[in-house]
């Protein structure tokens, strides 16, 4: 930085000293950390990022003078301590085409010109299909608003009683109050319950709507959830390829956040979804895992079969049937499993400790149904 | 190396156009975009363009009476693919992009400008019939469905004899079944309701003390998980919709950014907990939401209360010295998103490495 430019900084940082002065308090005395500690010895020992972020703040604010020396070791101590502060974010130009490397740049135009060709031949397909006619077999919604309009704006009801409003006061009944107040307490309690209910009986139907949807064949959709398991069906519900990968995309989009965000009833709903619109290897394979997460393992067993037919080699698969047989107390045939995904995959850790936990497990069994026998441990 | 890590944000091309952009939105399944705005003359405009490796370059426009305000795809079909308008003279239509001479659909009841649009279920299934909402300058906020003429099937009005507020921003969520159904809108006054269209009732209302610019729920067709909502002066508020406590309502926290108004708020369709917020200075935000271990816990009555998780930018960038007045994701491809802003210039945006956060 120039001179002039320093000379210009310090003269307005005296500026909003005044300032600051007038309303009273400076920053540093807020936080009341002593002057011995601006120093740049005592920075570099520092380990308190909370007492350096103070420290940024009251730099940045001037009113203590101009030290840019000082704040950029504080903020380099900072960005060591705390990283994630948000005192050190700061807000970066976007970057233009020209600033990236070739080869990212390259990178990004080749994909964006495969997704542009993909998605132009979807478009079209979508386009020769075009119906201008709006299929829903939900009907329109029917209120009586003509009769009725909700109002945006409730009115006020509840009027305060005036302190000298004697008459009104005597009119007052403390202990109907009271009651009249437990008694919407106690509303409001069976409300939440319902409320704690409604959202435990939409985890349930989401359970059950996955059993509902693996037990039938893979083109029948079940109309609506809130019906029951009643064979209301509409066949081939998409007319086009390309509508039935975008549905089934998005609902693996879904499923895969509301997995992780631990709503795995919910997750299996999505999946199940997904797969009806359109079988993926993708989508069987992560209902597969939420399965095994509920705790399913004949379903995550049936899925990891039907992607391995698909996909014979799909490691994920073969370690969540291990997984799965394990589950199944199907301990000899898990361990086949566990030691095929090992063989091609030495360096995964779930199948490498699943494998040791399965191999103790048969040992034992074996030991004690052929007690007489000697066991040679498997290598 | 940290730099490395995070979602970049690049600007893949821009283009100055000459007129006031109000809105841009993709076109569902394909590589196109619209913009509509108005004219100096007072023309509404929309316009389409194709997205190439090389550049954007512009199909289509067609021209009407009033300027385009918002618009939206998402109540039709991917078949259809029609595109609902809601422009300064309060009319809602529905136009085929290829036929552009008449709306396939129109109504003139709003009396003022419809300031925002938005729709559901048109893409996807079993969650209800498509419906679009719309919220207007003359305070009503009313919900259509395109097989009824001229009359909404839901309204939402002000008091009678009362002048509404104005309504900046609607949106729909929790619309999971065929039934449940909730609108969310803000006003200029800073209230935000929550309309129950199952129940057609007021479902929760705060006020949150400064203009409520943009509010979006980060799904529609799941049970409502959260809500943000962006105010006039730099904060916006994110809600957890998922437990309601009678008393304390939902759990939100406020955050801080851009330093002027945040125009918009986006939700990452390919991932609900990120999103951008774009600001009245040009500048662009990103989001990512973390869930607390414990979403809910029961208070000394044994009623349930939400708890907030955090919060974490991942990225702050500038773009432009205007504000940033429409932004659209891309549904069909991670990190593309379009945006306009008020020195009238379109530009595509790639974001990277959004798969890694």
């Amino acid at each position: 930085m120039s001179t002039i430019e320093d000379l210009q900084n310090i003269e307005e940082y005296q500026q909003n000293v005044y300032i600051n002065h007038a309303r009273g308090e400076s920053l540093m005395e807020k936080y009341g950390i002593p002057i011995q500690h601006y120093e740049f010895d005592y920075v570099a020992k520092a380990k308190d990022a909370e007492e350096l972020e103070k420290m940024t703040l009251v730099l940045r604010s001037g009113q203590e003078g101009y030290f840019p020396d000082l704040l950029r070791a504080i903020e380099d101590k900072l960005q060591r301590l705390k990283p994630e502060s948000k005192l050190l974010k700061y807000s970066t130009p976007v970057l233009r085409k020209q600033d990236l490397l070739q080869n990212d740049r390259n990178e990004i135009n080749q994909d964006l010109r495969q997704w542009v060709t993909d998605m132009s031949k979807n478009s079209r397909e979508l386009d020769k299909r075009k119906t201008n006619k709006i299929q829903c077999d939900v009907k329109i919604r029917q209120t009586e608003l003509q009769h009725k309009p909700v109002t945006v704006t409730t009115p006020k009801s509840t009027t305060r009683i005036a302190s000298t409003d004697f008459q009104a006061w005597d009119r007052y009944d403390p202990d109907a109050e009271l009651l009249k107040q437990e008694l919407e307490e106690e509303k409001m309690k069976i409300e939440a319950k319902k409320a704690e209910k409604a959202s435990e009986k939409l985890r349930k139907e989401a359970e059950q709507f996955v059993y509902a949807g693996t037990s039938s064949q893979s083109c029948f959709v079940m109309a609506g959830l809130d019906r029951k398991p009643k064979k209301s069906v509409s066949f081939n519900q998409h007319s086009t390829e390309t509508e039935a990968a975008y549905l089934s995309d998005r609902e693996l989009e879904k499923g895969r956040e509301f997995y992780v965000a631990g709503d795995y009833e919910l997750a299996l709903k999505c999946f199940t979804q997904s797969i009806l619109s359109k079988p993926q290897v993708i989508n069987i394979n992560n209902r597969a895992l939420t399965h095994l997460k509920l705790g399913h393992f004949k379903e995550a067993l049936e899925d990891t079969n039907k992607v391995l037919a698909l996909d014979e080699g799909n490691l994920k698969a073969n370690l969540r049937k291990a997984q799965a047989l394990e589950g199944l107390k199907e301990y000899e045939n898990a361990l086949i499993q566990v030691e095929r995904v090992i063989k091609t995959d030495p360096d995964n850790d779930i199948a490498q400790e699943l494998a040791s936990k399965l191999r103790k497990v048969c040992k034992n069994t074996f030991q004690s149904k052929n007690t007489k026998m000697r066991v040679f441990d498997v290598i | 190396m940290e730099n490395l890590a995070k979602p970049q944000i690049i600007c893949h091309n821009q283009k100055s156009l000459d007129y006031a952009i109000h809105d841009v939105k993709w076109i569902p399944c394909s590589a196109k975009f619209v913009a509509i705005g108005g004219k100096s003359n007072g023309a509404g405009i929309v316009e389409t363009y194709q997205l190439s490796a090389d550049g954007i370059e512009k199909l289509d426009e067609f021209c009407k009476k009033d300027h385009f305000k918002c618009c939206t795809f998402e109540a039709s079909s991917l078949r259809n693919r029609h595109l609902a308008t809601g422009d300064f003279s309060g009319r809602l239509q529905l136009w085929d992009l290829e036929d552009t001479l008449t709306p396939v659909y129109k109504t003139t009841v709003h009396t003022a400008v419809i300031n925002s649009i938005d729709g559901v279920a048109g893409q996807s299934a079993n969650c209800g019939a498509p419906e679009i909402v719309t919220g207007s300058r003359d305070g009503c906020v009313m919900v259509w469905d395109v097989r009824q003429k001229d009359i909404p099937v839901a309204k939402f009005t002000p008091l009678e004899g009362q002048a509404g507020r104005d309504c900046w921003c609607v949106a729909f969520g929790n619309s999971y079944n065929d039934t449940e159904r909730i609108v969310a809108a803000g006003y200029d006054n800073g209230d935000v309701k929550l309309f129950d269209l199952k129940t057609m009732s007021v479902r929760w209302t705060k006020c949150l003390k400064n203009g409520i610019v943009d509010l979006q729920f980060d799904r529609k067709d799941i049970p409502m998980n959260k809500l943000v909502a962006t105010t006039l002066e730099s904060k916006f508020f994110c809600f957890d919709v998922r437990t309601q406590h009678p008393k304390k309502g939902f759990a939100h926290l406020i955050e801080n950014a851009h330093a002027s108004t945040i125009w918009q708020v986006k939700h990452l369709p390919q991932n609900r907990e990120i999103f951008m917020t774009t600001g009245g200075g040009g500048s662009l935000c990103l989001w990512k939401y973390t869930y607390p271990p414990k979403r809910v816990e029961k208070d000394s009555e044994g009623i349930q209360y939400g708890i907030m998780g955090e919060l974490h930018q991942i990225q702050n960038s500038g773009l432009s010295d205007q504000p940033i007045t429409a932004f659209d994701w891309c549904v069909d491809k991670l990190g593309l998103a379009v945006c306009s802003a008020y020195d009238q210039t379109l530009r595509v945006l790639i974001t990277t490495k959004l798969n890694l956060c």
